[in-house]
């Protein structure tokens, strides 16, 4: 558990991060949002003491950072850098063994991680001989995420770890840190300026701006109580209802049948959101789409007027 | 191999030059057809191109030693207070002419080695501190980030990231220094150092052309080769 207490921190005359409270249970995503300058990097850096900070506390499990050796402490937070930070003079498998070493691991239990980690991002083991300027964007931040998760830190720190990057491959790997996240189940801080990256991981979702915390809550309720005019703007007004209907899957509002074929011919996977059933149905022509699971086996019917409120049943 | 071929070819040039230069005897003498002598053959060639090189390599040495250390200590946070004045200094003193610093030391040292080592250690400091310092500061601040981030000690992050990513520039500034000490050197036989200037000065003393240009073809064939040696090096470090 990471919970930031009246947190400060000041550059010269301005505060870059104002009074902040934010507690980020274990097993929790955390996504800081907020405006290019808000501070969302600068909390990142207080919690593993890259920088300073002018007042207030930080606690990790109950224990205060300062009460760690920096270097012991950052040695138990992965950390994924704006920009992968990958380190230009390594290949791919010495940028991801850096942490592993400095631990002290045999060159043995190194390489199978290694491998683990290249085949859990989807990336050839070929590439773990390659510099990182024989990467694509893609594979770079594949690489800058997976550098982060070498030595299964508990906590993980990620900035902005996605941007710069084609909306597909972006959605990609989105789709793979929720897939490693279901099961690894890292406590992780996750910062973007991407409301709909922010919507799609955060399991809870801290809106900032100029250094504070406008409003720290499960997406749902972001979109559909807003606690100030800022909030509202940044998770916009038109499509507010697309980005609800995005959030849980059809499973959560359809009818289980067993003798669901006849019903519809048109179908959906059970964890498709209920945006995409929306857009199937419209697409179609239909009222209805039968609900298939992962054995292509129909389990239940979803119809259209069923699809609103999802989000208060899951 | 074929990168070695280039320092090869110029340092047997330079043998041939030390050793067989009576052999240019005909040459000498047609430029200059009064003289009774054309060799040089106050000190032997051999023995001038030594106590030169020796020189020129032991300032490098030292100027390397000292412009490093002081590119890392005033790019530490520690040290930071002094980086404008030290990126000032690697400017401004490359304009200072190395015979201005002969001209100080003399009466400090005396005449021979010291004055002319001491103007080559001061004279090719400047280059590597130059270099040092743009290196250090070419590592992108994302990297420096990363390294501390995840962990990595103030000294291992110099030994494993900074250096290793700014060495090219480092020993380019080597290769400058050394090269044009190698040059500059010459201008010691001015002050009683024995170096492949003596012939070009007592050539110039005598007004004979000859004794002049064995000097200067030595020392230009020297430059190169130092030159082509570190150009080797430094391919080899771009393939790593
Ligand atoms: N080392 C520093 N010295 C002085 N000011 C700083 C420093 N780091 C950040 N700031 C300032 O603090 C504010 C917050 O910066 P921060 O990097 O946390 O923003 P951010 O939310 O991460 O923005 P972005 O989305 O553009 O990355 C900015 O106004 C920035 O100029
Ligand atoms: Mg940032």
């Amino acid at each position: 558990m990471i919970e930031l207490q009246d947190l400060s921190c000041q550059f010269g005359e301005s505060r870059a991060v104002d009074r902040i409270n934010l507690t980020i249970n274990t097993g929790e995503l955390c996504v800081l949002v907020g405006r290019s300058g808000c501070g969302k990097s600068t909390t990142l850096r207080l919690i593993n003491r890259l920088i300073p900070r002018s007042s207030g506390q930080i606690r990790i499990d109950d224990q205060d950072v300062e009460q760690f050796d920096a270097r012991q402490l950052r040695l138990g937070m992965g950390y994924a850098i704006q920009g992968t930070g990958l380190f230009p003079h390594w290949t791919v498998a010495r940028n991801i063994a850096m942490v592993p070493r400095l631990l002290g691991w045999s060159r043995q239990r190194i390489d199978t991680r290694i491998r683990e980690l290249l085949e859990l991002f989807d990336l050839d083991p070929a590439t773990a001989a390659r510099y990182p300027h024989q990467l694509s964007g893609g594979q770079a931040q594949r690489v800058g995420v997976a550098r982060s998760l070498a030595a299964d830190p508990p906590i993980l720190l990620m900035d902005e770890p996605f941007g710069a990057l084609d909306a597909i491959t972006r959605e990609a790997l989105q789709n793979e840190m929720l897939r490693i996240q279901s099961t690894l189940r890292k406590t992780v801080v996750f910062v973007t300026h991407d409301i709909d990256e922010a919507l799609k991981l955060g399991d809870r979702i801290a809106v900032m701006d100029q250094g504070q915390i406008l409003q720290h809550d499960t997406p749902s309720t972001l979109l559909r109580e807003p606690a100030s005019e800022f909030v509202d703007r940044l998770f916009g007004t038109g499509d507010r209802g697309l980005k609800l209907a995005s959030l849980y899957p059809v499973s959560t509002v359809m009818t289980p049948t067993k003798d669901a074929v006849s019903t519809s011919m048109t179908t959906i996977p059970h964890d498709e959101s209920v945006r995409q059933a929306l857009s199937l149905m419209v697409w179609h022509d239909t009222h209805a789409l039968t609900v298939m699971d992962d054995r292509r086996e129909p389990i239940g019917v979803v119809r259209w007027d069923q699809l609103a409120g999802g989000d208060r049943n899951a | 191999m074929r990168n070695a071929l280039a320092p090869t070819l110029w340092l047997a040039l330079l043998a041939g030059l030390t050793f067989a230069m009576p052999l240019l005897e005909p040459l000498l003498a047609w430029i200059e057809p009064d003289r009774q002598s054309v060799l040089y053959q106050r000190e032997s060639l051999a023995a001038l191109l030594l106590n030169h090189s020796m020189l020129v390599v032991g300032a490098t040495l030292v100027a390397a030693l000292v412009g490093i250390g002081a590119g890392i200590a005033v790019t530490r946070p520690g040290g930071r207070d002094f980086l404008p004045l030290a990126s000032r200094l690697a400017s401004i003193g490359q304009t200072f002419p190395p015979v201005a610093v002969l001209a100080l030391a003399v009466p400090m040292i005396g005449f021979g080695n010291g004055p002319t080592l001491l103007a080559l250690m001061l004279y090719g400091l400047l280059p590597i501190l130059r270099n040092t310092l743009t290196g250090l500061d070419g590592v992108a601040p994302a990297v420096k980030e990363a390294g501390t981030g995840m962990g990595l000690s103030r000294p291992a992050l110099l030994l494993q990231v900074e250096l290793p990513l700014s060495k090219r520039v480092i020993l380019a500034g080597i290769r400058t220094s050394m090269t044009i000490n190698m040059a500059t050197a010459a201008i010691g036989s001015t002050v009683g150092t024995q170096t492949l200037g003596d012939p070009v000065i007592a050539g110039l003393v005598n007004g004979n052309t000859a004794y002049v240009l064995q000097g200067a073809l030595l020392i230009a064939v020297l430059a190169l080769f130092t030159d082509s040696l570190f150009e080797t090096l430094e391919r080899r470090w771009a393939i790593a």
